[in-house]
């Protein structure tokens, strides 16, 4: 009875709309703006975000209910959620594998996406006075391959996601992400409001939203179910640790539906903020990252109040990392700390200082260690995307879906998902058990395949 | 059904016009992207000079009734120079004071005595309803002030 008091010594959110909040910003990060508008604009426009939204349906939803419930059954960190609810379900404790996995993999990517959005950092001083002198791919040539200014600006970052997270989940987290999200959302709708007004928002519209049933392949399936797979941080325990310190009165349906439909919004504000400027200045719309990096700088520094606007996009665009980060960096600290090893801030150091020195890596990646070859081909950052984005992500993922669909007891499960509507419940337990882990697993094998 | 769900059903169906006339533009551009607005505007209007009518409707007694009267005319009135505008082809004028009167009328009908006392549902509707209808008007007046968009360029 102590060790289960001090297990679920963490607290809990505030008020119901903490938890989504906290959701949300986990599941809004740079991927998720840049990668949403540009897959669907390349994949048939509407058609492709219809089918994504399908995809969210029947895959994303039914595994982040899966996690919120598992987490706030046990109230716990992953591991010790997975394995808690295992033996309550009398089944082997080895589940936890996925809670160690998630953490394992949060870890990976908060290494090489804190270098990212330390870039991002560096762009709201760079975008403020940016003259145009420079061409926007030497500017970012030259951002990338100085190391000294890529670790300095992970190393700001690294300390920003530790000092929230060290301060609790009242005092940091739920604290953080009621400033940061509306900041998101304000941000958000002013780009919007701006590219509106002063962008080719009708070709934009048209380029993310006209359905175009003939450029949907196979292919573009895959692409809606990857997209709605990592678009909300599932598979990372990320998930897992915030439903921990989710109010036992709060609904588990309603929420994940509330994350997952703000999600899509906030990516489809995301495009209508982004293309209609690209358009405007005539740059090509399917560079990829480089799409944030060159040509959006590009364009402030062609544009009237380019210097205003462009580091309110760089704000806007460090915002939505740093509310991902810190989900990434939570699992593993309430873990430390639950099991008494550490104290939380203890915990949130050194997790941040051995993620900081692993960042160190995929910093260099960038110049002195861009032919270092870690795994088949692949340098240091992308080994480390490879491992955590590719391999464990889809596998706990489909392990969660599997362990919720057919191994956790139901008894367990009602208690957490109330008086939810029978059939929105069965619903769920036939995506969960059948749809969802044969999709992931669809998923998991695309990527070697 | 409660008076309040009719309420806000009915003003939300009466929303739809606003709706679907800010997003056409978009959608066609061109002549009939003009012509949405020009319709958006006018059925603003009317719905403006619906709402002026109202505050005759309201309670007699009610502390400040007699100012609330002349306000009351007053939106009526602004919506007449809203036709006017689209008359003399002031379009972008027109959106400005559509969002403009829209959203001061709420404040103004929210300052009464018995706004305070209506059911808490009521008071949300009506928020909501001035908001998006204020949203409605401000997508058109980006499309008309868009240099990529604007009919006139």
């Amino acid at each position: 009875m102590e060790i289960q008091k001090q297990l679920k010594s963490h607290g809990a959110w505030i008020g119901k709309w903490t938890f989504i909040l906290a959701a949300t910003g986990s599941a809004v990060g740079l991927g998720n703006i840049w990668g949403f508008p540009y897959k669907a604009g390349t994949n048939g426009g509407g058609a492709f975000v219809l089918i994504y939204l399908g995809c969210i349906l029947i895959i994303g939803l039914p595994i982040m209910i899966s996690e919120i419930i598992i987490g706030r059954k046990a109230g716990n960190s992953p591991i010790n959620a997975m394995k808690n609810v295992a033996l309550e379900s009398k089944k082997t404790s080895m589940w936890q594998i996925v809670g160690w996995s998630g953490i394992f993999a949060g870890i990976l990517i908060l290494s090489f996406y804190s270098v990212i959005a330390g870039i991002c950092l560096n762009y709201i001083f760079i975008s403020a006075t940016s003259s145009g002198a420079i061409s926007s791919p030497d500017q970012f040539s030259s951002v990338i391959s100085s190391p000294a200014n890529l670790i300095m600006w992970h190393t700001i970052f690294m300390v920003m996601t530790a000092l929230i997270v060290s301060a609790g989940i009242k005092d940091g987290i739920g604290r953080m992400v009621k400033i940061l999200m509306p900041m998101l959302g304000f941000l958000m709708i002013f780009m919007v409001i701006y590219s509106m007004i002063n962008g080719d928002f009708a070709k934009a519209l048209s380029f993310l939203f006209a359905p175009d049933f003939s450029s949907v392949t196979s292919d573009t399936l895959l692409q809606a179910m990857g997209q709605a797979f990592f678009s909300l941080s599932l598979g990372m325990g990320s998930i897992m640790a915030y439903g921990a310190y989710m109010p036992k009165d709060q609904k588990v349906v309603g929420s994940s539906f509330t994350v997952a439909s703000l999600d899509t919004l906030i990516a489809m504000l995301a495009g209508l903020a982004i293309f209609p400027i690209i358009f405007a200045f005539n740059l090509e719309p399917n560079s990829g990252p480089g799409l944030v990096f060159v040509s959006m700088l590009s364009a402030f520094n062609q544009m009237q109040f380019g210097q205003f606007i462009g580091p309110l996009f760089f704000i806007l665009l460090s915002v939505a990392a740093l509310s991902s980060s810190i989900s990434l960096l939570e699992p593993g600290v309430a873990y430390l700390s639950e099991e008494g090893i550490l104290s939380r801030k203890r915990s949130a150091e050194i997790i941040s200082f051995f993620i900081w020195v692993l960042g160190i890596g995929s910093a260099l990646s960038f110049n002195i260690w861009s032919d270092v070859d870690i795994i088949s081909g692949k340098n240091f950052l992308d080994s480390m995307d490879f491992i955590a984005n590719q391999i464990l992500l889809p596998l706990g993922g489909m392990l969660i879906a599997i362990f919720v669909g057919w191994f956790m007891k139901e008894s367990l499960i009602k208690d957490e998902i109330g008086n939810t509507n029978n059939a929105i419940y069965l619903m769920w337990r036939f995506f969960v058990k059948f749809v969802a882990p044969l999709c992931v697993g669809y998923i998991f094998y695309r990527q070697f395949f | 059904m409660n008076i309040n769900t009719v309420k806000s059903t009915y003003g939300y169906i009466g929303f739809i016009p606003f709706a679907v006339l800010s997003i056409t533009p978009w959608i066609t551009g061109g002549y009939i992207g003009e012509i949405a607005i020009i319709f958006q505007i006018a059925y603003g209007s009317i719905i403006l000079t619906f709402l002026g009518g109202i505050s005759w409707g309201w309670r007699d007694d009610q502390p400040q009734q007699k100012k609330n009267l002349s306000i009351g005319i007053l939106y009526s009135l602004i919506a007449c120079l809203m036709l006017g505008l689209i008359y003399l082809n002031m379009i972008l004028f027109a959106l400005l004071i559509s969002i403009i009167s829209f959203q001061s009328f709420y404040y103004f009908e929210k300052s009464t005595y018995d706004f305070k006392h209506k059911h808490e549902d009521y008071q949300k509707f009506r928020r909501m309803l001035s908001l998006l209808v204020a949203i409605s008007f401000l997508i058109s007046t980006a499309y008309w002030i868009n240099p990529y968009s604007n009919p006139l360029n």
